[in-house]
């Protein structure tokens, strides 16, 4: 394998989207994800993502530049980044998450779901249903009965906004 | 179009772990693959602080965690991987065991991660909850351990190190938070984990010493944090990188013999061979010079040392060819230092009334030395200041000063010293609400002459800054050698703290003269012909605490 110090040049990955625009990165930013980092391992300097549309790309892209250069002194920077990063709408959330699970990139998949973890958690299960458009398939008998079971869990207050 | 439906089903666990343990609960009823995430979900988190504003919430909170643990135990191609249980509880017969139970129920699923977290709801010191040594020592495959508030209770009283009995040895990460341990069972523990990596104690009582004898081929960092431990023996880690001990010791005097107070602080420390240490912190410990000499002889690699409030130092003499950063807050008593030190990046002080008195027998010429005044009290102290930097002439300094006291605004006489120079001069916070602008930067100027001046921009400053340079042109004689500084300076300012600087010229403020009402930290470099090159230093050599008020 080919040292990255040997030559001054960055390797350069080419990144693919499931809508075949393709994405020319550092090879030094595209290993934090595990899925490019073992493509790249076995050699690869073209890496087809058929699961990734480009609109997630993008966003995905700019998180691991971001990331590359963390240092102790951006520190708070890279917080500011995050903060924004996760401040988008649901359906984006679940496109990001899908890309993180597939591309493998831990830290990003941990902050993607502590979001949705956190901005569902007061919420009725009727306003989860909609904010995801879950489709029930239970029968009202089955849910009464999913009820039952876990009562002590659906006491109390709920929110009920879909934001 | 349902989109958790398409989600593989370890984001769904990943998500319903991170829930509140209500919420969790509450998410079987969305439909049947959230279900099945939820019963399949090899983390398991438990808190029941979610369940406090339910009526009898406690019984229902362990009911919900008994149920779901024998379910899990019941089915056994059901794997648990993580475990984390945060109980409060008012009374040991409540439970009769059932932390134990579920804990035996985790060892058995082989859990890789366990943390526990019991809050007395009485609030009385001595009742903690009591946990069996012996579930402790069973757990085989348990690699991460965190215990917070309990009571270790061995219930044999003999020995039982090297026991076979003790199976705990994949433990590779060992956090123990206000728990009661009696000293034969943490040696137990310890000398049974040889797989152990970092190990932290915080807030614990029961035991004294901590005596690392075997052979912890993979040992880390060994972190302890306010507990009454005297004596730490490492034997033999060859890889351990960190040592911190920090201890709130304000019960005893410093000033008097250490003979007979020692009791809550280290005064043994034998280290052998770690040849990889490079960070050791020492907070509050009573170790004297020669004590601290001798250690530094032995570590030969460390990198970064850090002594605060360390008030039995009086002198202290480092000489390490490996050394590059060194931190000293507010020992007190530190009247020298000798440095012999050639690796030195960054040398720090904070909070010391007076800075002990320096020398060096060898310095990196990249060496930095930084100096934090929390506040600077009395004209004495400026003195002390100026003697040290007259001392430090050679040296790049940085000087950080967050309040000077209003008695030295009004200080006679210190304005005719010669002027010294520092390389960076930060006013973190400058509070002078009495102060006129002329007396306070009279104050500043008269201590040292910053090649480069950083400082926070309210409203007010922004005004004066504003109309002085405005009416540059107008009255070009200033008489004030300050005023000179700020106004012949090259200005670069921050709207927020991430940003990164931009420079403001005179042009760029006559054209919107409101544009200094967003600034929020503004600097000023003085413009000098002879440049060196004194901006190479490297920004991780100096400590976090100081490099957040940098910004």
């Amino acid at each position: 394998m080919a040292s990255t110090t040997e030559t001054k040049q960055k390797k350069m990955l080419i990144l693919k989207s499931a809508d075949n625009d393709e994405f020319e990165i550092e090879e030094s930013v595209g290993v934090q994800s595990e899925t490019i980092k073992n493509l790249v391992e076995d050699g690869f300097t073209f890496v087809p993502l058929p699961n990734v549309y480009t609109k997630a790309l993008i966003k995905i892209i700019d998180y691991l530049k971001k990331h590359a250069n963390k240092t102790d002194s951006n520190d708070e920077e890279i917080k500011t980044f995050d903060k924004d990063f996760v401040n988008t709408t649901f359906d984006d959330l679940f496109e990001l998450v899908s890309a993180a699970n597939y591309l493998h990139i831990s830290c990003l998949m941990n902050m993607l779901c502590q979001t949705i973890a956190d901005r569902i958690k007061d919420k009725s299960p009727e306003a989860v249903r909609k904010i995801f458009h879950i489709n029930c398939d239970y029968t009202p008998e089955e849910e009464a009965k999913i009820r039952k079971a876990n009562a002590q869990a659906f006491e109390g207050q709920f929110d009920e906004s879909l934001d | 179009m349902d989109r958790t439906s398409e989600l593989p089903t370890e984001i769904l666990h990943q998500i319903l772990s991170l829930l509140p343990t209500k919420s969790a609960a509450q998410a079987t009823v969305l439909s049947k693959p959230w279900l099945r995430a939820y019963c399949t979900n090899p983390h398991l988190c438990f808190d029941e602080s979610d369940f406090c504003r339910l009526g009898n919430f406690h019984g229902k909170f362990l009911r919900l965690v008994d149920d779901t643990l024998e379910r899990y135990r019941r089915d056994e191609n059901q794997p648990i991987s993580a475990f984390k249980l945060c109980i409060s509880f008012c009374d040991q017969t409540g439970y009769d065991g059932l932390v134990d139970k579920w804990l035996d129920i985790i060892t058995q699923k082989r859990a890789s991660k366990v943390s526990l977290s019991v809050k007395c709801t009485s609030e009385s010191y001595p009742e903690r909850y009591s946990l069996l040594a012996d579930t402790i020592f069973a757990m085989k495959f348990t690699q991460q351990l965190e215990l917070n508030r309990c009571n270790i209770l061995l219930v044999k009283q003999k020995a039982l190190l090297y026991e076979d009995k003790i199976k705990c040895g994949n433990l590779k990460n060992l956090t123990l938070c206000s728990v009661t341990v009696s000293q034969l069972a943490l040696d137990s523990l310890i000398s049974c984990c040889q797989q152990i990596q970092t190990v932290s104690f915080q807030y614990c009582i029961g035991f004294h010493r901590i005596h690392v004898l075997k052979n912890h081929p993979n040992l880390l960092s060994l972190s302890i944090l306010c507990c009454p431990i005297v004596d730490v023996h490492i034997v033999d880690a060859p890889k351990m990188l960190s040592f911190e001990y920090v201890n709130r010791g304000n019960n005893f005097d410093p000033y008097s013999s250490h003979h007979n107070n020692v009791g809550m602080c280290l005064h043994t420390l034998k280290i052998g061979t770690c040849q990889n240490l490079k960070r050791v912190e020492f907070v509050k410990v009573a170790i004297d010079g020669k004590v601290l000499f001798k250690l530094i002889k032995k570590l030969r690699s460390v990198k970064e040392l850090i002594l605060h409030y360390c008030r039995y130092l009086r002198k202290i003499k480092i000489s390490s060819s490996t050394l590059e950063v060194c931190s000293i807050v507010k020992c007190d008593l530190l009247a020298q230092a000798i440095f012999d030190v050639p690796k030195l990046l960054s040398l720090a002080f904070s909070d010391q009334y007076r800075l002990p008195c320096l020398s060096f027998k060898s310095a990196s010429s990249q060496s930095r030395i930084s100096i934090n005044f929390e506040i600077l009290r009395d004209v004495e102290q400026l003195m002390h200041l100026r003697r040290s930097l007259v001392e430090l002439r050679d040296h790049v300094v940085d000087l950080t000063l967050s309040t000077i006291s209003k008695s030295l605004s009004s200080a006679r006489g210190i304005y005719h010293l010669p002027t010294l120079e520092v390389e960076h001069l930060v006013l973190s916070y400058c509070e002078f609400k009495s102060a006129t602008y002329s007396s306070y930067y009279d104050v500043i100027f008269s201590i040292c002459w910053p090649k480069m001046l950083t400082l926070q921009c309210d409203k007010r400053f922004g005004k004066f800054i504003r109309q002085q340079w405005l009416k540059k042109r107008e009255n070009r004689i200033i008489k004030c050698t300050w005023k000179k500084y700020l106004i012949n300076a090259q200005i670069e300012y921050k709207k927020r703290t991430g940003d990164d600087w931009m420079t403001l010229d005179r042009k760029m403020l006559v054209a919107d003269p409101r544009i200094i009402e967003e600034i929020y930290t503004i600097r000023f470099k003085q413009i000098q012909k002879r440049e060196k090159n004194t901006f190479s230093y490297i920004s991780r050599c100096i400590p976090r605490w100081i490099a957040h008020r940098l910004e």
